[in-house]
């Protein structure tokens, strides 16, 4: 961590319109249109009433003002009917709009991970968990104003600046348009200011971000830090990440704090201009003017920023908006490219045999990971892969279970190529066990459950009993209803693997895939789950990537796999005559490593 | 009372700043409060005369007071939030610096997720206290307090029509906060579930798709998902209740004073500037009392949010280097536990511990799940203290000793294996930045990392870690184990460093280190008795204690637990070892 943290997140903070997909994304509000188009008349209806209460305050002073002043009771009675009508119309839109824009996009986030849902492993195989959550989560958040208040308050919001302009054109419009000379100034500050202060702020989030990823890391690094003594560079670099914040958010603050007493000394200069000609005008015989009309321009010119400050935010918060829509749609235009065939047949019930007929395959083009492998399984038979690290094992067994598909070949179960039968059926009477078993957040009995969904509690217990995991939950302080979780989990690598076991054996797979745990497991477990496995494999087909003596001497089949392709395959006793053989020569070096002095 | 103290403290470096900000905040509120005046002097003298002469001057005040209230409201709002930032500077990277001091009991206690949320919310929260918080606080009372002072000046009626009003709209304020303040509370939790949720669903995707059970993790979604929709629409209806009757109420005020007014006026009791210029007045009065529950809601999460970040600086680093604190004059590896008992949370781990390691021995540590063994070799360099006993370094108490040189001598594989999102040379050289390629390159020769980083496209400048490309375990424990080595240390520790790598490559890598180790002393902890067997000594822990001690062959002839283990897992080997006899 010594150097400084490079930009991690490559995400764009803003796209260009793109009208597109901006028509998409209104697609989903579709279905509320008829509330949408309510919720624009109640707008109307406030805006009217805003205005006429400015209105009726000026009528009241010329009452007022008159030879014989008047109490203005039926203005004060307006104005109180107005504000009443305002607040109901408010609240009633307000609701309208949430349940409209909430539903739409609560549609979109659930589109967007049923979609994710049937995307197959190279699409997870290339992106971040934490990048997939942000789309779902993040992103869909972001596009909540936009949704509830944008797009409306825009048509709204241009609807009071034509009617501000009318009435004031129509009172007096020399008086208006004088007051017009202000706009420019008005203009300046609503867009280019505003433009120069969210690029500032942009960078300070980019920094801000920065700085939480590094300090996240630190502390998750901690005490390797602490063992290797480099507090010292550690804090030097903290310092100038916060210096780096530091300067930045004064950057963005120089000219954001410029916002307000801009407005505020244009919002003068276009009062000192009403009073000054409005005066003049005063005495202008061809557009008189009273005190009231000039209050009126006075007070409506001071609502004009309003309006303008909304459009200026919804096209800001429409660009930030584009950027989330696009990795949104990107994930939901990514087809699956593992898909059931049309048409495809449900897969009978399995017998368990699997055949391999000249099976090529490459994750990506450059780089073949099988060559030509053919094969075939009986029913009930269990086969061990063994070879070298990323000489293919766990190729052939995801091809088994068509996470992926063969390049050319075929993969075959009882006769049938996987690629005409339908997956999830297919998927249903198998079960594919990895290393680092995952254990999701819940319960340990909900956990074992997920292998059979609407097992009884008994059923789950006698799983567990099975595989020899029931001893230790029920040590647990809330036996089966313990909660556990995938993070800071206490259990140990062995208990999450039995209980992985008790999960595929509830599942009743006719074919099993288990990818052996090394090591790291203590004895007494280590006997637990040797014990486990003989009950697991009884029966089923089974293709086990290898590291347990036990496993492999007792398998039906040894396949050794190198370079992509079974180099040897035989039963233990078969293999180990075979001088000069690879078998031979793993089992060697094993021997050696464990009998050595 | 404390803490405001505390916070008030962290203010005093720049107490002159802001004093100054203060003192233009003052400015800013005069100007606001006396344009009113301007205006009623306009509507009363110059209007009815239509006397421009009048009316210049006026202007011009009114256009002065903007620039002075502009020109303060700019340097006010700038000097406070450098203040603040300087604060939050001076706060963070003071955590900072003592987070990195504490021991690593905190952090067996603590959770990231948690410390976090310290340093980037609470740390906001107290920021947004100085920034804004502080000035919003003095902005409001002054404001109210002012323009009552000044509307009693012009009409003490109006004043007290709108003061029996205003506190009306400051309960329904508060009552609004109550309510509100718990559903976001909710809206927040549910989005975190929601979070988990796909993150689960995500890094799991091989056992959902392994049991094809993409329609129960999407029915699970949306319930998440129609309860996240379910408490933003309620909180959508507290808002609609209360927003729309606070803006009523606040709009009320104007019907009502200009009905008070227009009484006084029609009694003669009032003139025409007058009631428009209190217009300027009523929002003065009214913003305070909307604004109330908001600050007081601010100030006491301030206020927790501090109280939570004292709360860590005070976690004293238990761990403290005495001031006569020393180093020996050469590391030369020699470890010795005294007796030693260690208890962690009130609870004895290990019990009486004492055994010695000469310089260059190796000491194995076996034992099931639990019994200690992590924790032993983790008092070597004093990254826990213990209860009772000692453990010596080259003969001095490592409590009596400095920590940064007793720890530089140590290279230390953990068990639980962590990378930094950097290049793997970086990750490498880690406990020695300043290492040259070629010691790099050395050391994960000898941890065997050399030919799979070799075949990585970027070599050793690939990105790993979290944010970077990911590793298999067995990878990242032997670049952690080349990280350890080239630290070239006296003690090196590994705890369990090899349980994620294949058989053939973790005899390849004892045989590497053999020779580099060599005059090194070396803990190793494990569960496969290949790994031990060569050991000086082999400490057998059970439940907190040394059970048996010795070389392989003396432990066998104990016919002990170790005995046990090697029955165990010799058994299998016995049969794969026969069918290769009966071959021969």
């Amino acid at each position: 961590m010594a150097k400084v943290l490079r930009q991690i997140d490559d995400e764009a903070i803003e796209r260009p319109f793109d009208k597109s997909q901006f028509l998409r994304l209104l697609s989903y509000m579709k279905p509320y249109k008829g509330r949408v188009a309510v919720a624009l008349a109640l707008m109307v209806v406030t805006t009217l009433c805003s205005l006429g209460q400015t209105f009726l305050l000026s009528r009241a002073v010329g009452l007022l003002q008159a030879e014989t002043p008047l109490v203005p009771w039926h203005f004060v009675l307006g104005m109180a009917v107005m504000a009443a009508l305002i607040a109901l119309c408010t609240r009633l839109r307000v609701r309208l709009m949430d349940y409209s824009g909430r539903r739409a996009l609560a549609k979109l986030r659930q589109d967007l991970f049923d979609h994710i849902q049937t995307l197959s492993f190279s699409f997870f195989d290339t992106r971040s968990v934490g990048k997939i959550q942000v789309r779902v989560i993040n992103d869909v958040n972001s596009l909540n104003d936009l949704f509830t208040n944008g797009i409306v308050n825009v048509l709204i919001e241009v609807f009071m600046l034509v009617t501000l302009l009318v009435i004031m054109l129509v009172v007096n419009w020399k008086l208006t348009l004088i007051s017009m000379c202000i706009m420019p100034l008005l203009m300046l500050i609503m867009f280019r200011l505003k433009r120069m202060m969210r690029k500032r702020w942009q960078v300070v989030r980019m920094k801000t971000s920065n700085m939480n990823g590094y300090l996240h890391e630190s502390l998750a690094g901690m005490r390797v830090t602490e063992a290797f003594v480099r507090e010292d560079e550690n804090l030097d670099t903290f310092r100038n990440v916060g210096d780096d914040i530091r300067s930045s958010w004064m950057r963005a603050i120089h000219i954001n704090n410029a916002f307000w007493p801009a407005l505020d000394l244009t919002g003068t200069i276009g009062t000192v201009l009403v009073y000054y000609f409005g005066v003049k005008l005063m005495g202008d015989a061809a557009h008189p003017l009273d005190l009231a009309n000039l209050l009126l321009i006075l007070w409506y010119l001071g609502r004009f920023w309003e309006p303008l400050n909304v459009l200026s935010n919804f096209y800001n918060s429409v660009l930030s908006a584009m950027a989330s829509v696009e990795r949104i749609f990107e994930i939901m235009d990514t087809p699956s490219d593992i898909q059931d065939k049309p048409g495809a047949q449900e897969m009978p019930p399995i017998e368990g045999s699997v055949s391999f007929e000249d099976v090529t395959f490459s994750y990506d083009p450059e780089k073949v990971i099988l060559k030509n492998v053919s094969f075939d399984v009986k029913p009930g038979q269990t086969i061990a892969l063994v070879g070298p690290t990323g000489a293919g094992k766990s190729t052939v067994v995801n091809l088994i279970s068509r996470f992926y598909d063969v390049d050319s070949g075929a993969v075959k179960i009882d006769g049938h190529d996987i690629r005409d039968v339908n997956l999830r059926s297919l998927r249903r009477q198998m079960s594919v066990m990895m290393q680092d078993s995952f254990i999701f957040s819940g319960t340990v009995m909900d956990n074992i459950r997920y292998g059979k969904l609407d097992a009884t509690d008994e059923q789950v217990m006698a799983a567990a009993k099975a595989v020899h995991a029931h001893d230790f939950i029920m040590q647990m302080p809330n036996g089966y209803q313990t909660e556990v979780s995938e993070r800071g989990s206490s259990l140990s690598v062995g208990q999450r693997q039995l209980i992985s076991f008790a999960r595929a054996l509830l599942n009743d797979p006719k074919i099993l895939i288990l990818d052996e745990a090394t090591s790291s497991i203590d004895t007494h477990t280590e006997i637990l789950i040797q014990k486990a496995l003989d009950v697991l494999l009884r029966g089923r087909t089974s293709f086990v990537i290898a590291h347990r003596l036990s496993t492999i001497r007792n398998a039906d089949c040894i396949m050794v796999v190198q370079d992509g392709r079974i180099a040897e395959a035989g039963t233990h006793d078969e293999l180990i005559q075979h001088e000069g053989g690879h078998y031979k020569a793993l089992c060697d070096a094993q021997y050696r490593f464990l009998l050595e002095e | 009372m404390d803490i405001v103290k505390r916070l008030a403290g962290m203010l005093k470096p720049y107490r002159n700043k802001v004093a100054f900000a203060l003192f233009l905040q003052l400015l800013v509120i005069l100007s606001r409060l006396l344009a009113p005046f301007i205006t009623r002097d306009i509507v009363n003298g110059v209007i009815p005369s239509r006397d421009l002469t009048l009316l210049v001057p006026l202007c011009l005040e009114l256009l002065a007071l903007v620039l002075v209230r502009a020109a303060s409201n700019y340097v006010r709002s700038v000097t406070l939030e450098r203040v603040s930032q300087n604060v939050t500077y001076d706060l963070r990277t003071g955590l900072y610096a003592h987070l990195q001091e504490l021991p690593y009991v905190f952090y067996d206690t603590h959770r990231i997720g948690e410390i976090m949320s310290r340093m980037t919310g609470d740390i906001e929260g107290v920021r947004n206290l100085i920034a804004g918080g502080i000035i919003t606080i003095y902005d409001n009372a002054l404001n109210f307090i002012g323009a009552l002072i000044f509307l009693t000046f012009m009409s003490w009626q109006l004043m007290l029509s709108l003061l029996i009003f205003a506190p009306l709209i400051a309960v329904t304020a508060w009552q609004f906060n109550k309510r509100i303040r718990p559903a976001f509370r909710n809206i927040r939790e549910q989005n975190a579930t929601l979070n988990t949720r796909t993150q689960e669903n995500v890094s799991g995707v091989r056992v959902v798709k392994a049991f094809a059970r993409e329609d129960y993790e999407s029915e699970q979604f949306d319930k998440d998902n129609q309860k996240l929709l379910n408490l933003n629409l309620e909180a959508t209806r507290i808002w609609s209740i209360f927003v729309p009757l606070m803006e009523l109420m606040s709009s009320l005020c104007t019907p009502i004073m200009l009905l008070v007014g227009g009484l006084l006026l029609v009694n003669g009791q009032m003139d025409i500037g007058t009631l428009v210029a209190v217009n300027g007045y009523v929002w003065l009065i009214i913003n305070p009392m909307r604004a109330l529950s908001g600050i007081i809601n601010m100030a006491a999460q301030a206020v927790t949010s501090a109280e939570k970040l004292f709360y860590y600086q005070d976690f004293g680093s238990v761990i403290r280097e005495k001031d006569d604190a020393r180093a020996p004059e050469k590391f030369e590896g020699h470890v010795e536990f005294d007796h030693v008992t260690f208890s962690y949370g009130g609870e004895d781990i290990l019990t009486d511990i004492t055994f010695e390691a000469k310089p260059g021995q190796t000491i194995a540590v076996m034992g099931a799940t639990g019994s200690g063994k992590s924790t032993l070799v983790s008092l070597i360099g004093r990254f826990y203290d213990v209860k009772s006993g000692a453990v010596k370094v080259d003969g001095i108490d490592v409590r009596d000793q400095q920590l940064k040189p007793l720890r530089s001598h140590l290279g230390y594989v953990m068990q639980e294996t962590f990378l930094f999102s950097d290049t793997l040379t970086d990750n490498i050289r880690f406990g020695r930045p300043d290492a040259d390629q070629a010691a790099v390159v050395r050391a994960a020769q000898v941890a065997q990392a050399r030919e799979f980083i070799d075949h990585m496209p970027q070599g050793y400048e690939t990105v790993v870690g979290e944010r970077g490309m990911g590793l298999s375990g067995g990878q990242k424990q032997r670049v952690a184990i080349a990280r350890a080595v080239l630290v070239d240390p006296s003690i090196l520790i590994m705890d369990d460093s090899t349980s994620a790598v294949d058989m053939e490559t973790e005899y390849l890598i004892q045989q590497e280190l053999k020779d580099v180790l060599k005059g090194r002393t070396t803990f190793i902890i494990a569960h496969r008795i290949s790994s031990v067997k060569n050991a000086d000594q082999i400490l057998v822990l059970e439940g907190g204690r040394i059970a048996e001690r010795g070389t392989h062959q003396q432990l066998l002839e104990q016919k002990g637990i170790y005995y046990r283990m090697v029955q165990d897992q010799y058994r299998d080997f016995d049969r794969f070892a026969r069918g290769k006899a009966g071959e021969a």
